[in-house]
């Protein structure tokens, strides 16, 4: 028979396991993504999923990643139904006053030319008129391109591609990574990006307002693995299949 | 009643059904018309606005390979009307179609999509309209039968509304006045027909009502007329009869009497002694008396039956008519032993036509000597009466009873009797009396008992 000693040191074994158990799931962070690329996706080993799921690693946090539709993941992220919202450019929180930016971008978006033949690229002015396929959308090239006399404006990747294969287009603008992997995905052997990228954004983690006090340690983070090499080695493993040159 | 068979109601109703249903075959026929250019021209506008707003858009889309969208524009073109199938084929060997299955009946407008790329005008593919005109034609004859059903109903339901308010206006009138007329009895029945209606219109239907009424009334009057002249008519011919019996039996006598006595004188004359001679003839003056008074009466009733006897009253001397009546008469008196007297003022002028005055007054002074015993008298008296002058004739002979006095001044009945001598008669005479006094604007009546003698008494106007 156990005596009363010995019962209360069972009593609280049993509390301090539950009790971790509880703090561990009040402590997964559910960050919102709309992607389904090799950036973010469902089994969450998408070169993103895996970068953020180490910073919050080290700042002792489980991410998981949860994908939501563009429009409804930013609102549900602002409601607070969501803790973060994966890769978005900068100024979000000035349409949606309850998420904050972690300061250290996630990764810097390219947005380059792809066509099957060389063109000047080095301004938007050089390509101003060659006929260029843009997504609907996508407000960077939109803006960029407005005044154009020749763009195309298309609904998805699909179309901006197979426009391009069919030579209707001269140069597709789109972001690099995706890009390639589109290509990759659909046979196009011909197709290349040209150098260098028009524009390129810095993507950031914006998070819900009652979790401020992460910023910093998430940032401080994301740097140490930068630092570190860990981001870059995800990088690489994530997108190695590409076969595309440096990604930062 | 009048049945629906003959009822110019139901030929009313039937006029008005092929009325609207002419009306009803026109208005379809424009309708058809009319449906048929509309929907051809929507199929015109349908492929006009195809061509001006979709065909662009197909262009682009399938120029974007935006497939997705193309199927949707596609999707949206067979909404139109009558398009059942819109079909894209590319130039690389694809097809994107919608709507229903390529059949043979449907008609195919094709436009070819072409993209003006670097100045060129690229072919990329080929849009395919079909167009059911079959389901057109369908739709519209589906249509318009139903509106043609409608308008049937439409005009039976007319056609019964007319007919009622025809009815009505007219046809119940009408069936109302034939049953008046049928009922109706103009003699009997002084009713007057009036139309059935809250307020009174001076139509037609009112004038024919009116006329109707005048008409009735006049035919009342000459139905009335026409009796009377039936009446009158009948009296004549039951006279005739009379007249036609008198000659048969009244005259028969006499002259029967007349041929044997006639007969016995021519063979017997031998043997016969002057006493048996006497009175042979005297038996054949009396017959020849018999038959001359009776002979004078018919003559007199004949001419006045052929209105060839002559009525011309004048101012006469009543005292000189009666003289001249009753002095044919005196040795019959004498013979009788009767006496008889006339008290005639000699001042009492009337009006009257003299030779029926004489008749009269020679029937009457006949009459009552003939039924005046020997002994009795005869008296002939006159005098005024309320602007009239009243003539008796008074025997005192036997009389008669009621029956015999209602009769007297008929032809229809055998009122003559025989008289105190066995004189016979013919009832002829007092009728006579009786026509001429009434044509004198006179009356002549009798008042007698049986036993009691007899008065016969006449009025005659007094000359002015």
């Amino acid at each position: 028979m156990f005596d009363a000693t010995s019962r209360f040191c069972f009593c609280l074994i049993m509390l301090i396991c539950f009790s971790g158990i509880t703090h561990a799931a009040e402590d997964t962070f559910h960050i919102s993504t709309s992607y389904k690329s090799l950036l973010s996706n469902s089994e969450q080993t998408g070169m993103l999923d895996r970068i953020l799921k180490e910073a919050f690693r080290r700042i002792g946090l489980q991410a998981e990643i949860v994908f939501t539709p563009t429009e409804r993941s930013l609102a549900d992220v602002n409601a607070g139904l969501l803790d973060a919202e994966l890769n978005r450019i900068e100024g979000m929180e000035q349409n949606f006053p309850n998420l904050v930016r972690v300061p250290e971008p996630n990764m810097t978006m390219d947005f380059v030319a792809f066509s099957k033949h060389d063109h000047d690229v080095s301004s938007w002015e050089s390509i101003k008129n060659l006929y260029i396929g843009v997504i609907r959308g996508w407000k960077i090239l939109e803006e960029n391109t407005r005044d154009f006399p020749n763009v195309t404006l298309v609904p998805t990747e699909t179309e901006l591609f197979t426009m391009l294969g069919k030579e209707r287009l001269d140069i597709a603008l789109y972001d690099k990574l995706t890009g390639y992997e589109y290509l990759k995905q659909h046979g196009f052997t011909d197709i290349r990006h040209l150098e260098p990228p028009l524009v390129s954004r810095d993507m950031f983690l914006y998070l819900h307002v009652k979790h401020s006090d992460l910023l910093d340690d998430v940032a401080e983070a994301i740097r140490s693995m930068k630092v570190d090499g860990t981001y870059q080695r995800i990088v690489s493993e994530t997108t190695a299949h590409l076969a595309i040159g440096n990604l930062h | 009643m009048i049945s629906l068979k003959n009822s110019s109601t139901l030929r009313f109703f039937l006029y008005s059904l092929a009325c609207f249903l002419i009306i009803t075959a026109l208005v379809t026929t424009v309708y058809f018309l009319l449906t048929h250019n509309q929907e051809e021209r929507r199929l015109r506008e349908t492929l006009f606005q195809v061509e001006e707003n979709h065909l662009p858009s197909l262009v682009s889309r399938l120029w974007v390979t935006d497939y997705q969208s193309l199927q949707e524009e596609l999707d949206g073109l067979v909404l139109f009307r009558y398009l059942d199938r819109a079909e894209v084929s590319t130039r690389d060997g694809r097809t994107f179609f919608a709507g229903k299955v390529a059949r043979d009946d449907l008609s195919v407008v094709s436009k070819e999509l072409n993209y003006m790329f670097k100045d060129e005008a690229i072919p990329i593919g080929t849009l395919r309209l079909f167009i059911n005109y079959r389901r057109m034609h369908t739709d519209l004859f589906l249509n318009t039968g139903k509106i043609l059903a409608l308008q049937l109903v439409l005009a039976v339901l007319m056609a019964m509304v007319m007919a009622s308010i025809f009815h009505q206006l007219v046809g119940k009138h009408l069936t109302m006045f034939a049953q008046f007329i049928k009922e109706d009895e103009p003699k009997k029945n002084r009713r007057v027909f009036a139309l059935e209606r809250s307020q009174k219109h001076d139509d037609e239907l009112q004038m024919l009502v009116n006329q109707f009424n005048a008409m009735r009334d006049r035919i009342g009057r000459y139905v009335v007329d026409l009796d009377a002249t039936n009446t009158e008519l009948q009296q004549l011919l039951a006279e005739r009869n009379k007249f036609f019996s008198i000659i048969a039996h009244d005259l028969k006598s006499p002259m029967s009497g007349l041929l044997s006595l006639s007969k016995m004188f021519a063979d017997d004359v031998e043997t016969l002694t002057i006493k048996d001679l006497q009175n042979i003839a005297s038996a054949m003056h009396k017959s020849s008396e018999r038959l001359y008074a009776l002979m004078e009466n018919l003559l007199q009733w004949a001419l006045m039956q052929q209105g060839v006897m002559e009525f011309s009253p004048k101012a006469h001397s009543l005292q000189e008519l009666v003289h001249s009546g009753i002095d044919p008469l005196r040795s019959v008196s004498e013979q009788k032993h009767v006496t008889l007297q006339s008290r005639i003022p000699d001042d009492l002028v009337v009006l009257a036509d003299a030779q029926m005055i004489t008749t009269v007054v020679r029937n009457l002074v006949s009459n009552a000597l003939k039924y005046s015993d020997s002994g009795g008298s005869v008296n002939i008296a006159a005098t005024l009466d309320q602007g009239m002058v009243r003539i008796s004739v008074q025997d005192s002979g036997m009389g008669m009873d009621q029956p015999t006095r209602n009769r007297i001044f008929s032809l229809d009945k055998k009122a003559s009797r025989p008289g105190t001598r066995g004189e016979g008669g013919t009832g002829l005479g007092l009728f006579l009396c009786k026509q001429f006094i009434e044509q004198h604007g006179g009356k002549i009546w009798v008042e007698s008992e049986p036993g009691k003698g007899t008065s016969v008494f006449f009025t005659l106007p007094v000359s002015a």
